[in-house]
């Protein structure tokens, strides 16, 4: 048992890459995709990142679950360091560690019939065959899918079904952390909530640590404990989720947070439209990465990279302005 | 709604598909209006026909693959029933169309101002010089600038948000009169998502030019749709101006979809309104309502015929037997 109480600690984790480029200009330079980030979570609690494409939610996911090695920085999971885990050790790992991916098509075999597809998963992490098919049967109903759908290959069911059914999988082993990186972006609205629903009481039944991954801000308002919002590989603004979008602090989360297009005719907001795109995180300079589109923007902004501070309430906020 | 305003009146539209495994009724029965200068949203989920319908308009279906029926009236006149001659001579002069994805719909081997020159030297019969100075025209009226630059970039050498600036700067070259706009944001990241709706809200007020704009995102119709259609199961099944629609839903799917979505006033933790089950394939000609099966308001009534239209207040309509009964 730890003693700190959460599930997973990522502590200043860093993930470059080298960027190999005959242009001069780019020669040696190194994309940081992951910038000393801190993250913890705890058992059944769910912690959202959100971030537009290339902002490095994909890749922390893929760090905290050892599917990438970190560049700097340590992972601790369940009390035990885990940075440096390589062969049996990180397969014996896999199986508390899973992911679900945003298209349910992509991460089953099209000619697999699902239920040879969890079974397979059942024989590598040698779960004995008396216990298996009983665990596969209980865990469908639990996500609201008949037995039958196990002799279906997966161009025969929706995507909503395959997504309720990747999430099976992903459960089948008992981990105890769970990524699930836009899990539902490929879904319509009204599969979308059905998923979003189960994944709130699954984080209960099963105590499962999450890290929920999105580019959706109501998305991850719905569903999460505490949210990170995460820009060209930094978190700009950490905070549990109530707090979160009650005191919204730094500009991009305001950006961003305008930018959802919204049904409510009551809620006059402010609109922000932020120029120009994202820029490349290749060579980043000193100051803080969000300084060129930000209408705050101050000369210290560009020279000083801005770090994480508590504004209270556990509301961490890196700007200069706060 | 009344008739004179309208640029666009579809009635009746149907379209069955003849496939491999039978024939898909893709569209039974889509009534449609869109006025002029107006940006009319149509939601849905996936296979409610809303892309499909767009595609009507443009006629660009496979004539040997499907059938078409009803009625398609763009300025009083009958694109469903034109030569296919008379079609071609509206399709990107009057009638335009973006798509989804602009990194597929671009010609990556040519530069980004000649594919925009390219519609005013066809359409408009201009000369070269005459089209590259629309084309200037259009990149500095998107947004891309300066434009002297941007004309000789390819689209490889653009964003994701500049490429459908593009895509939207060949669609207003030949001034339409219509922009058929279907999931132009979807690939967009939220912040260039907002830039290119303010971008084809101005471009509509300024040109005068109606938007039929196709989404799954209800919140993009509230943000710049004035009326809107929803659609299920090739039909729209509710139509109105657009706060009409979102404040009071009159048709149980709007209302169960309007449910379901995760919104900013929402508390947080709290469970989200879900449609139970999921649409019926399209391969019946269905007679009754084809959202009984899932409604929690069905009736007998509902599992014997297709309900027409009641009519609510200012041209909000619905098609549903539980209206007013």
């Amino acid at each position: 048992m730890n003693l700190s109480g959460s599930v997973i600690e990522g502590t200043n984790l860093q993930k470059r890459y080298h960027i190999p480029s005959r242009k001069l200009a780019e020669k040696g330079k190194e994309l940081v995709a992951v910038d000393s980030v801190t993250i913890k979570i705890g058992r059944s609690r769910i912690f959202g990142v959100v971030g537009e494409s290339g902002c490095g939610k994909t890749t922390l996911g893929r760090l905290l679950t050892k599917m990438e090695p970190t560049s700097d920085g340590t992972i601790v999971f369940n009390g035990r360091d885990i940075t440096r885990l390589s062969g049996k050790d990180l397969i014996a790992l896999r199986s508390q560690m899973q992911m679900v991916f945003q298209n349910p098509y992509g991460s089953f075999n099209p000619k697999q019939r699902i239920g040879s597809a969890l079974a397979e998963v059942a024989k590598v992490h040698k779960i004995p065959k008396e216990i298996a098919p009983d665990k596969i049967a209980a865990l469908l109903s639990e996500v609201g899918m008949p037995i039958d759908a196990l002799g279906r290959v997966p161009s025969e069911l929706s995507g909503g079904q395959l997504q309720r059914l990747a999430i099976a999988r992903s459960l089948l082993l008992g981990p105890e952390f769970i990524v699930a990186d836009e899990p539902v972006s490929a879904l319509d609205v009204s599969v979308q909530a059905q998923i979003l629903n189960l994944i709130m009481d699954l984080r209960e039944s099963h105590a499962i640590a999450m890290l929920f991954i999105s580019h959706e801000m109501p998305v991850v308002k719905a569903v999460c404990d505490e949210v990170a919002v995460m820009y060209l590989g930094s978190f700009v603004e950490k905070a549990p989720t109530q707090e979160l979008f009650a005191n919204i602090a730094h500009p991009y989360t305001q950006a961003l947070m305008s930018a959802v297009p919204s049904i409510d005719s009551d809620i006059a907001k402010e609109r922000i439209i932020l120029e120009g795109d994202i820029p490349s995180a290749i060579g980043l300079g000193p100051g803080c990465p969000f300084a060129p589109r930000c209408r705050h923007g101050m000369e210290r902004c560009r020279l000083e990279k801005p770090q994480l501070r508590d504004m209270g309430a556990g509301h961490l906020v890196a700007c200069h302005l706060h | 709604m009344i008739d004179m305003e309208n640029l666009l009146e579809i009635n009746g539209l149907t379209v069955e598909l003849m496939t491999e495994r039978g024939i898909v009724y893709a569209l039974s029965g889509v009534d449609l209006n869109v006025a002029h200068g107006q940006i009319h949203g149509v939601v849905g989920e996936s296979g409610c026909g809303k892309s499909m319908t767009a595609k009507s308009i443009m006629r660009l279906h496979n004539p040997k693959r499907s059938r078409m029926g009803g009625t398609i009236l763009f300025e009083g006149e009958d694109i469903a029933a034109m030569e296919i001659k008379e079609v071609e001579r509206l399709r990107g002069k009057d009638i335009s169309m973006i798509f989804q994805d602009p990194a597929m719909s671009l010609n990556p081997l040519m530069s980004v101002g000649n594919q925009i020159a390219e519609m005013a030297r066809v359409h408009l019969k201009s000369s070269k010089a005459e089209a590259r100075q629309i084309a200037l025209g259009m990149l500095e009226k998107v947004g891309l600038s300066p434009a002297i630059n941007r004309y000789r970039q390819y689209p490889f050498e653009l964003s994701g948000g500049m490429q459908q600036r593009v895509m939207i700067a060949i669609a207003i070259a030949c001034s339409p009169k219509l922009l058929i706009a279907d999931e132009p944001t979807t690939a967009l990241d939220a912040t260039i998502q907002a830039q290119i709706l303010e971008l084809i809200q101005s471009l509509s007020d300024e040109m005068g030019m109606s938007v039929l704009f196709i989404t799954h995102n209800f919140g993009i119709v509230a943000e710049i749709c004035s009326a809107v259609s929803v659609m299920y199961q090739g039909r729209v099944v509710e139509t109105g101006y657009t706060r009409s629609v979102l404040d009071n839903p009159a048709h149980p799917y709007t209302a169960a979809l309007i449910a379901s979505i995760p919104t900013m006033a929402l508390e947080s933790q709290k469970r989200l309104g879900s449609i139970p089950g999921r649409p019926d394939t399209l391969y019946e000609n269905l007679s009754y309502c084809p959202f009984c099966a899932r409604c929690p308001q069905a009736f007998g009534q509902c599992r014997n015929e297709r309900p027409g239209y009641q009519y609510l207040e200012d041209g909000h309509r619905a098609a549903c037997f539980g209206i007013g009964g």
